[in-house]
């Protein structure tokens, strides 16, 4: 059965799992994106040497 | 070495009058604007106007502390100042102090302008509102010198000053509007005790924290 | 240096999250109580709650790590402090909006001046002001030492904004006060359940992203290396 107020709780509900992820979300691209780097500059500096 | 440092920055004020005049300028124009925008009967101007009044003194006090910390990179000044033997928590002092002095006597012309364009009856208790007026601007300059200095170095330093600011002192205008309201109104002070503990309070914790912190803010 | 979620350690707590972050919902709509007037509304509450606990736990954090990173001006303080800031900032957002939520169908208004939502407003609105700060100054040790700084002082602010709104609205002091050991078991083991889940997502989160600031680090002192 449903209860009065399902709306008000979902919502709320969704707005945190929806942010929490989609900070985790960014964070981690920020974190793939830092680590294709650091490849890179370790092949580059290797090249050097 | 306190009194040098607050006679510097008084001496250059008085050479230029920059802060003092741009702040009662300033403040002339938000009142004269307060005076068109409401027109309202005489009893309810008594209601808003200890908040209206706060709010033009909070505002004009974001340009002098600004000024206080913005006037040293001129000619890289503040690095001077750091290599002079002085304590930094010294230096907060005489910044806080000066800080203080323009808010003071900028207030002392912009009240009564305030009274006379809002056509505000004079409170009873004339002591006990000098003593609150000092004491808040005491917690204005303490938080205000400490987030300048702390800002000095940033881009966009004019506009984070205020950002930082004013939610910063959120509780210090509140206690500062329920004190002035209850002196307008002549409430004994044991009513409005509470408000009075507050502001004092905000400028014990902010003066410490500045005291003991501006040694990291002042840093090259 | 590998990614986070490379460890084994990452691995198994990110998966406990999860697992647990279903259990709590599960438990929040079919184990606690109905509340007879707000329903569902009050469910909001295992949420809420949990969010404005974390959010003070990062501002604490952020104070802690201040405080380290000036005694010992090592960088890592700095990156705890600003992951702090940046996770109680997000917590602070979130119980800014499903409180809100919450309060539209009880107090029949989504915003009251109320004293908790207020602090809770003036501290995000000061830790906007820190982020500004942080993007604004450059990439250096100065804007570390200030942006503590500012974590600190907000952090002893908190006590004399609380008071101070407290008094200012007497009259609107709505915000429910449950005494928890008074609760039945259900909802008090699912509040702390839920309570737990929240902190060691906050820890999970806060290492993630420290993990990630040091990478930053290492990656942009590399770049001027080649």
């Amino acid at each position: 059965m449903m209860y009065k107020y399902f709306g008000f709780f979902l919502a709320a509900f969704l707005v945190i799992s929806v942010a929490i992820c989609s900070w985790i979300y960014v964070i981690y691209q920020q974190e793939k994106e830092l680590l294709t780097e650091l490849k890179r500059l370790n092949t580059s500096k290797s090249e050097v040497e | 070495m306190l009194a040098v440092l607050v006679r510097k920055d008084l001496l250059i004020e008085f050479r230029s009058r920059e802060i003092l005049i741009s702040m009662i300028t300033f403040g002339a124009a938000i009142t004269l604007l307060y005076a068109f925008s409401f027109r309202p009967s005489p009893e309810s101007m008594l209601t808003f106007a200890p908040g209206l009044m706060w709010m033009v003194f909070l505002f004009v006090s974001v340009l002098a502390l600004h000024r206080s910390h913005s006037l040293e990179k001129e000619f890289d000044a503040f690095s001077m100042i750091l290599s002079a033997p002085v304590e930094r928590s010294v230096l907060f002092i005489s910044k806080y102090l000066s800080g203080f002095i323009f808010l003071v006597v900028a207030q002392m012309v912009l009240l009564p302008l305030f009274f006379l364009f809002l056509q505000l009856p004079l409170p009873a208790n004339l002591a006990q509102m000098v003593a609150v007026f000092l004491l808040v601007d005491l917690g204005i300059s303490a938080a205000g010198s400490l987030l300048s200095g702390i800002v000095m170095r940033v881009r966009v330093n004019e506009m984070l000053l205020p950002l930082m600011l004013f939610p910063m002192v959120t509780p210090l205008l509140i206690s500062a509007v329920k004190s002035t309201a209850s002196i307008m109104d002549s409430q004994p002070f044991n009513q409005w005790k509470l408000w009075f503990q507050l502001i004092l309070s905000f400028v014990i914790v902010f003066s410490l924290i500045g005291y003991l912190i501006y040694d990291y803010v002042s840093e090259e | 240096m590998e990614s986070f979620h490379s460890r084994q350690s990452s691995k198994v707590m990110a998966g406990i999250l999860a697992v647990f972050w279903v259990v709590v919902l599960y438990l929040v709509l079919n184990v606690t109580r109905i509340d007879p007037d707000q329903q569902m509304a009050q469910k909001i509450f295992y949420y809420h709650v949990p969010s404005a606990w974390v959010a003070g736990l990062g501002y604490l954090v952020v104070m802690f790590a201040g405080v380290l990173y000036l005694t010992k001006k090592d960088e890592k303080w700095d990156h705890l402090g600003l992951a702090a800031a940046e996770l109680g900032t997000l917590f602070c957002a979130l119980v800014l909006i499903t409180g809100p939520i919450w309060a539209k169908p009880i107090w029949g208004a989504p915003w009251s001046w109320e004293p908790r939502l207020t602090t809770v407003l003036i501290m995000f609105l000061i830790y906007i002001g820190y982020f500004m700060v942080r993007n604004f100054g450059d990439e250096g040790e100065r804007t570390r030492r200030i942006s503590a700084v500012l974590g600190i002082a907000a952090f002893f602010n908190v006590p004399i904004i609380y008071v101070s709104v407290k008094f200012w609205a007497a009259d609107a002091q709505l915000h429910p006060q449950p005494a928890m050991s008074q609760q039945s078991p259900d909802v008090f083991w699912t509040f702390m359940l839920s309570l737990l889940v929240f902190t060691l997502l906050f820890v999970h989160l806060l290492r993630f992203r420290v993990h990630i600031l040091k990478l930053r680090s290492i990656v942009l002192g590399m770049r001027y290396d080649v």
